[in-house]
């Protein structure tokens, strides 16, 4: 499993896991990321949020909390 | 049943942000609408009328929120007012063009006993990128009335009235059966434990079945109403499931995905798929080219504001003219030349200088009001966010700080789209650093007039004191202000650019 900032761009990866207290649960779920979820990594540049699309939706997640987000990459 | 009795329906309008909310408010009410606060708190209530087949229709625009969870006071104002039964019918608008991620919202209300009825907005944007969704199918499976719309047009507003009334007549509520099914399959069986705990007839809008996902993704202020509501031992039960549940709100969010997904099979077909990211927005999401792009664009705005600005500050400016007529008629009724010079220098400038800045804050909140709502502030806000986050805050907080060049009072007022109360109030506590137009205008004009040749570096001192004040007030108030739980970084979705209204 790798960590959500690993994945590298034009990559497509599966939401593994999601770790942290229940404020960051429900904000990161809200906007459409939970487990079994399909992402496209747009973006992985250093010094900008990660940019990644998923549920027809084009999500930025800055470095630090993404760290928390686990993936397994299929594609 | 007084409401029918009164002809009167009230209706409350609920979204994620960028699902056309204030559009549709706008579209309903036009003038007829009233702005102000929720009791007690510094949210924004929008509040309208508008009357059609003799019916008086009452709308309350509720804060944009990604979810009914208790993350932040719009969240917590949003569903304490669906539960207290002001509303008779709740609108769930979602952005048809990211319909799987924007159903989360209605996901969340299923359980809640108010009629609803769905807005599938932004259906011209869905149907630009080759998706075709079919409302029959799911008005069958949600048991709600579900339209396809366009909240910018209000001519194709028809559908939407009967609707309204039908859900109100018919008290249409979502048939979340099969979501209920989900949540009882989940780890342990605590969904089940919970629900046998709470009161039956749930409490206030909210069901049983609500209250116990809510429990499990450990919301404190549901956690209180229902300590409130049952007996000490219950309660006791209830803490007792609860501490082995974990990560709760992920689970019971894979099973609102989970719904949303079968909701949406043979219902929303995606023929060919476009290009993620059109070429402008790989530009304007460039590590190098993205952030020049963006002070070009704020600067090409500054300037475009006065556009706007031009015919109120030129109007102003007449204000001026009037200044030899009024002296000539007072020094012909031989009014005191003291007096002559006060109105003529003092309240003829000031007016001018109160019109032209009424100009140029009306120019700067149009100009950006149609950037941010045309969706390319979300950029701005994804590439500065690493330069923010320097000043302990997110890249949501540029917005404020750049709008705050033109008017602090925009700037402040912009702060109410990020989302921890810490960051917010730092945010406003550093707008007013920033040089507004006003405070350009005055200080070259001040150190010209007590430095002479030295203006300029005194000018130049100024500003930097002023961006030293920023600094250090972040790095001061910054560690009190926000805390450890609240320093929520960005996470925030890049909405697809469409029309303005």
């Amino acid at each position: 499993m790798l960590k959500l900032h690993e994945v590298k761009a034009g990559n497509k990866a599966v939401v593994k896991k999601i770790n942290g207290d229940a404020r960051f649960l429900s904000r990161i779920t809200s906007i459409g990321l939970s487990s079994g979820c399909e992402i496209k990594m747009l973006h992985n540049k250093p010094k900008l949020p990660l940019l990644f699309y998923g549920r027809d939706t084009v999500i930025a997640l800055n470095r630090q909390e993404s760290a928390n987000v686990f993936m397994e990459v299929i594609a | 049943m007084m409401a029918a009795a009164n002809r009167q329906i009230s209706i409350a309008l609920l979204g994620q942000p960028n699902s056309g909310k204030s559009t549709l408010f706008n579209g309903l009410t036009g003038a007829r609408q009233r702005v102000g606060n929720w009791p007690g708190k510094t949210v924004e209530k929008k509040e309208g009328h508008f009357n059609r087949g003799g019916i008086r229709y009452q709308v309350t625009d509720l804060p944009g929120t990604y979810s009914l969870s208790a993350n932040s006071e719009e969240e917590i104002i949003t569903r304490n007012y669906i539960a207290s039964g002001q509303a008779d019918v709740v609108c769930i608008l979602v952005d048809s063009s990211q319909l799987s991620r924007s159903l989360f919202m209605l996901a969340d209300y299923a359980g809640i006993e108010c009629p609803a009825v769905l807005l599938l907005n932004l259906i011209d944007v869905a149907q630009s990128q080759a998706k075709s969704i079919d409302a029959v199918k799911l008005e069958e499976r949600l048991g709600i009335p579900v339209i396809p719309f366009i909240a910018a047009d209000p001519k194709q507003y028809d559908a939407f009235f009967p609707a309204i009334n039908r859900a109100f007549k018919e008290k249409k509520l979502i048939n979340n059966k099969s979501l209920v099914d989900k949540y009882r399959s989940l780890q342990s069986s605590s969904y089940e434990k919970l629900l046998n705990l709470m009161p039956k007839d749930g409490i206030d809008n909210f069901s049983a079945s609500w209250l116990s996902v809510k429990l499990l993704e450990v919301d404190e202020a549901i956690l209180s109403k229902v300590q409130k509501a049952l007996p000490q031992e219950t309660y006791q039960k209830i803490n007792n499931i609860l501490s082995a549940v974990q990560n709760g709100a992920l689970e019971t969010a894979g099973c609102k995905f989970q719904w949303i997904d079968e909701l949406l099979q043979g219902a929303l077909i995606q023929k060919e798929r476009k290009k993620v990211l059109s070429k402008f927005d790989t530009l304007a999401t460039h590590q190098r080219w993205g952030k020049p792009l963006a002070i070009f664009i704020i600067l090409l705005g500054l300037i475009a504001s006065f556009i706007p600005a031009a015919p109120i500050m030129l109007a102003g400016s007449m204000i001026l003219k009037l200044g030899e007529p009024i002296a000539q008629t007072l020094t012909t009724i031989g009014a005191p030349q003291m007096l002559i010079d006060f109105v003529n220098q003092v309240v003829l400038n000031t007016l001018y200088f109160a019109v032209a800045m009424i100009g140029f804050v009306f120019g700067v909140n149009l100009v950006f009001g149609f950037l941010e709502e045309i969706g390319y502030m979300a950029r701005v806000s994804y590439v500065f966010d690493s330069t923010m986050a320097r000043l302990g805050l997110q890249g949501k907080a540029v917005m404020p700080l750049v709008v705050s060049f033109g008017c602090t009072i925009g700037g402040a007022a912009g702060t109410r789209v990020i989302d921890s109360w810490g960051q917010r109030v730092l945010t406003i506590a550093l707008t007013w650093a920033v040089p507004c137009a006003a405070t350009w205008a005055i200080v070259p004009v001040i150190s010209s007039l007590f430095f002479g040749a030295w203006a300029p570096l005194i000018i130049v001192a100024i500003f930097v004191v002023a961006g030293l004040h920023m600094l250090i007030t972040a790095k001061v108030f910054g560690e009190k202000l926000i805390r450890e739980e609240d320093r929520a970084g960005l996470i925030m979705e890049l909405p697809p650019y469409h029309r303005p209204r």
